[in-house]
């Protein structure tokens, strides 16, 4: 009689172990074919920025050549003496830049970021290949639409940018280097008083 | 050194070439600093003397340097530029023919020389060179209209 008890709760272990055993296996199969999905949609969601950055970054060269080609017009109509037309070509050039360029390079910065998440140097990389030759274009075409030779030929126009216009650009780039960075720092501090001469006082 | 057209005095000039060498713009430090000296021939003849026995500063001088090479590092070439600059200020400083000169070059045929040198540009090449050369051409155009 306790020999048959003794088999039957030792089965009942042996049971138990193999029942849990099971479980356990289970589980395990769950998280990783859980791990893969998520795994899967993130490589989805990183093609998806992909492609949208790349679309963005057409656009903004799209921009770019438009920019080009205002100041083209804006060249030819200064030789030719054409000053009448200078005020509506300066208005492209600045709606073009505030409107469509800079815009763009915003929405760049906003995918970027997203999508440069928790890699330190694509995110440095995109910091010296898009952030600060944003600002230089940024200086040289704010520079050109306030000088003030231009100005006397369009009948003293200018524009000015508010502290907020450049925060995305600076906050992305400070948020992405560290302090001892004094190379990138010190290209912040320059572009920083190459914009402040245009912020609205 | 990013959009400053007004007639530019020689310590800030000298400035702005600091701050583009500290920026690690060597290539653009070099056609700078050339372009002064074929503007300055006084300047460049003395300057010849004083760095002919210096190898890399005498390079400079010339305009052949080549950084990274395997034979200069950058950190050695930035120190020489450094050098090449103070070399320029203690010159101006010390003789007021020279000063004149180069006020001269700085007021009237180097006033936009920083302004297209000013180290990383469009990450698009051939935009970056069509957006130099038309804000080039506006600003002398801008430049004849004026003074006319």
């Amino acid at each position: 009689m306790n020999y048959i008890f003794e088999f039957l709760t030792q089965s009942n272990i042996v049971a138990g172990i193999i029942g849990a055993f099971i479980v356990w296996i289970i589980a395990q199969v769950k998280s990783v074919a859980e791990i893969n999905k998520i795994d899967k949609e993130v490589i989805n969601i990183r093609i998806f920025l992909n492609k949208e950055l790349y679309v963005l970054e057409e656009q903004k060269k799209g921009h770019f050549q438009k920019i080009h080609l205002y100041l083209k017009e804006l060249l030819d109509a200064i030789k030719e003496d054409k000053s009448p037309n200078l005020p509506e070509i300066w208005d492209k050039i600045n709606n073009s830049f505030f409107i469509d360029y800079l815009e763009s390079s915003y929405q760049i910065i906003r995918t970027s970021k997203i999508l440069f998440s928790g890699n330190k140097k694509d995110m440095k990389d995109f910091i010296d290949d898009e952030l600060f030759p944003l600002l230089k274009t940024s200086v040289e075409i704010l520079a050109l639409l306030n000088d003030s030779r231009f100005k006397e030929l369009n009948r003293d126009r200018e524009t000015l940018i508010s502290d907020t216009t450049f925060k995305l650009v600076f906050r992305t780039i400070k948020r992405n280097i560290t302090i001892i960075d004094f190379h990138r720092r010190k290209k912040i501090k320059l572009y920083e008083e190459a914009l402040e001469r245009y912020k609205i006082t | 050194m990013f959009s400053n057209y007004s007639i530019m005095d020689i310590q800030s000039f000298l400035n702005k070439v600091r701050s583009l060498i500290s920026l690690g713009e060597l290539r653009e430090t070099l056609t700078i600093i050339n372009t002064l000296l074929r503007n300055c021939p006084h300047l460049n003849e003395v300057i010849g003397k004083d760095v002919k026995d210096d190898e890399i500063l005498a390079q400079i001088h010339i305009g052949r340097l080549e950084v990274d090479n395997g034979h200069l590092s950058k950190k050695e070439a930035t120190a020489k530029f450094l050098a090449f600059v103070q070399i320029i200020e203690t010159l101006s400083e010390e003789h007021s023919d020279l000063r004149d000169e180069l006020n001269n070059a700085l007021s009237k045929d180097l006033k936009h020389i920083l302004q297209y040198h000013t180290g990383t540009g469009d990450n698009v090449i051939g935009q970056k060179v069509v957006m130099d050369t038309l804000l080039r051409e506006i600003y002398k155009e801008l430049d004849k209209k004026t003074k006319g």
